[in-house]
């Protein structure tokens, strides 16, 4: 962490990724003591009002807080992209790292094959089609997106393995009779570790562009629970009186993926030297 | 260059076997009774049986696939299961829609990106650097839709210049035509304009370290000329690696945009037959995507080979 704080200092790009990633962080956790309403408390006096010293942000349709809706609504992005990277790297990382330690036949042609067909495919539609079947759903979409990124970490933690299986330690390993599932936790996951972070923090902002567009949508997070896809969907219905409700959450998943973009670029250059 | 073509041609078949007996078999574990969506619930079962009987649904699974092979290969791609009109039709009149506002949005992004990844490469390290790398994660990191929607606002609603929905066809009316598709295409191209320019700096770097350029240099070669000629041509192969997965990632976005310009391109055809499980229009899109996409990368395989004469066929 330290070492990660100086190689910081002379980015000002990876500084404002990582005040980003924190505040975001902080917004998510304390939610219910930052938002001045509740988020989901309609009020009809209130409906489709401009930004006021009451509502710094504006109201929505029911006359809702958009500022308070905003801060929960980083829960729910924040959630969803992290869930999704988690279940992806969890599926992906074991099998990429079996599929690339042992190799063969299955390898080759079913491995390879099958992660090359998925990734042919726009993700988009992958995660539409799973929405679709599965019914929509915020743990729908989360597991959705969880699966069509799968592959990615198959690909990367296989590549991995490939490269670190052949060196000297592993083989010392294997030589002193070390059973393979304890040479691969403990010799090849720590050495293929840091590629794996780094795309993690990539496909996380991605899964949140996802996510936000699965619930823009409607395939999403569902109402009332408040979400930043589904607050840009409600704002395209009122574009002429009330062109904020759909500004504010845009500019919220604008400035959430941006963070987290420049932040794993730094975190690139941190742990990954030999990039540059 | 013709032989290299043909073995590539040869190469596709089997992907394309294994690519329709996926598509074919994950429709059929899908929940749902097609024949249940189309006459509901209420329907007698005299009734879905004879629907059954006419969309083949009785037949055994080999045969069903046989069939829907060779329909496909006559460029037979079956009814929709909702209304029953020809999927060629509703594709053939959603593809160009689609086709022309990708092509125009992978154009705006390479007219952005590639000239500002080369300022960026040769202002290293400097401020026109870091803005660039800012405009460039910017772009990689703003939601289509969100664009898409401020444009909206501004361009039409606020200064009524571009038409705010619909679209007109090429053929009807080109500027009018260029009037609805610009929006969605700017939408659909920031992406891709902030990948290319941190590819372009990038492998520019790269090249602008190696021997050639020092040499080229040397020879007291303007520094000018030594980065376009030599640097900017060493990253135009990762480029077009890049430019196709783009082309791909271009096509599922419109399911988006399409959505909010009220466009009728293939993304609303996905979004409908998705939302109704009109199992015939989601088999036959899935299928034209893997076509479109092996097809890209056949033609980038053809490019790679036309820029780099050190590829040879493997």
């Amino acid at each position: 962490m330290d070492r990660l704080l100086v190689k910081m200092r002379g980015k000002p790009l990876g500084a404002l990724g990582l005040l980003i990633v924190i505040l975001l962080v902080l917004v998510a956790i304390f939610a219910p003591l930052l938002a001045p309403y509740n988020p989901t408390d309609p009020d009809f006096m209130a409906m489709l009002q401009g930004p006021s010293d009451q509502y710094i942000l504006g109201t929505d349709e029911l006359g809702r807080d958009m500022l308070s809706r905003l801060i929960w609504g980083a829960r729910a992005s924040l959630q969803a992209g992290l869930i999704a990277v988690i279940l992806a790297a969890g599926i992906g990382v074991p099998i990429g790292l079996i599929s690339g330690y042992f190799r063969g036949p299955l390898d080759e042609y079913v491995v390879m094959r099958l992660t090359d067909a998925m990734m042919a495919f726009p993700v988009i539609v992958l995660a539409l089609a799973l929405t679709a079947i599965m019914g929509p759903s915020l743990s729908t979409a989360m597991v959705a997106i969880g699966i069509v990124y799968a592959p990615i970490f198959i690909r990367l933690a296989r590549a991995q393995t490939l490269s670190v299986r052949e060196t000297e330690y592993v083989e010392a390993a294997r030589a002193l009779g070390n059973r393979h599932i304890g040479i691969m936790i403990k010799h090849v996951l720590p050495n293929i570790a840091s590629p794996l972070i780094i795309q993690m923090s990539v496909s996380m902002a991605t899964a949140i562009l996802v996510e936000s567009a699965l619930s823009f949508l409607g395939l999403g997070v569902q109402p009332p629970t408040p979400s930043w896809g589904s607050m840009l969907r409600i704002g395209t219905n009122y574009m002429q009186e009330a062109p904020w409700i759909a500004f504010w959450p845009g500019l919220a998943i604008f400035v959430a993926v941006l963070g987290i973009n420049l932040f794993g670029d730094a975190l690139r250059d941190v742990l990954d030297p030999r990039d540059r | 260059m013709l032989v290299f073509i043909f073995r590539r041609l040869l190469g596709i078949l089997p992907i394309l076997f294994l690519i329709t007996l996926a598509v074919f078999l994950v429709m059929q574990v899908l929940p749902g009774d097609p024949a249940l969506m189309i006459l509901g619930t209420e329907a007698t079962p005299e009734a879905l049986a004879a629907i059954r009987e006419r969309l083949g649904l009785n037949q055994p699974l080999y045969m069903q696939y046989l069939s829907w092979i060779g329909n496909v290969l006559s460029g037979d791609l079956g009814r929709s299961m909702v209304d029953n009109s020809p999927v060629s039709r509703a594709i053939l009149y959603a593809l160009p829609v689609t086709l022309q506002i990708s092509f125009l949005a992978i154009l705006i992004a390479l007219v952005i990106g590639v000239p500002a990844g080369v300022i960026g490469a040769t202002r290293r390290g400097g401020i026109g650097d870091t803005v660039v790398s800012l405009i460039g994660f910017s772009c990689i990191s703003l939601p289509g839709f969100w664009v898409a929607i401020l444009l909206l606002y501004v361009l039409s609603l606020y200064l009524g210049w571009l038409p705010s929905s619909g679209f007109v066809r090429l053929h009807e009316d080109w500027i009018g035509s260029l009037q609805t598709s610009i929006m969605p295409a700017i939408a659909l191209g920031l992406r891709p304009a902030g990948i290319f320019m941190r590819l372009v700096r990038s492998s520019m770097l790269e090249a602008m370290k190696s021997d050639y350029v020092r040499t080229a240099r040397a020879k007291g070669i303007t520094a000018m000329k030594v980065t376009l000629r030599h640097g900017l041509r060493t990253s135009l192969i990762p480029l077009l690696t890049v430019l196709s997965v783009e082309f791909a990632a271009l096509l599922g976005n419109v399911v988006v945009i399409d959505t909010i310009f009220g466009l009728p391109g293939f993304g609303r055809l996905i979004y409908n037959s998705v939302l109704r499980l009109d199992l015939t229009m989601m088999q036959s899109l899935v299928l034209i995507f893997a076509v479109s996409v092996i097809l890209i990368n056949l033609l980038t395989d053809v490019a790679y080979f036309i820029l780099d004469p050190r590829i040879k066929e493997r």
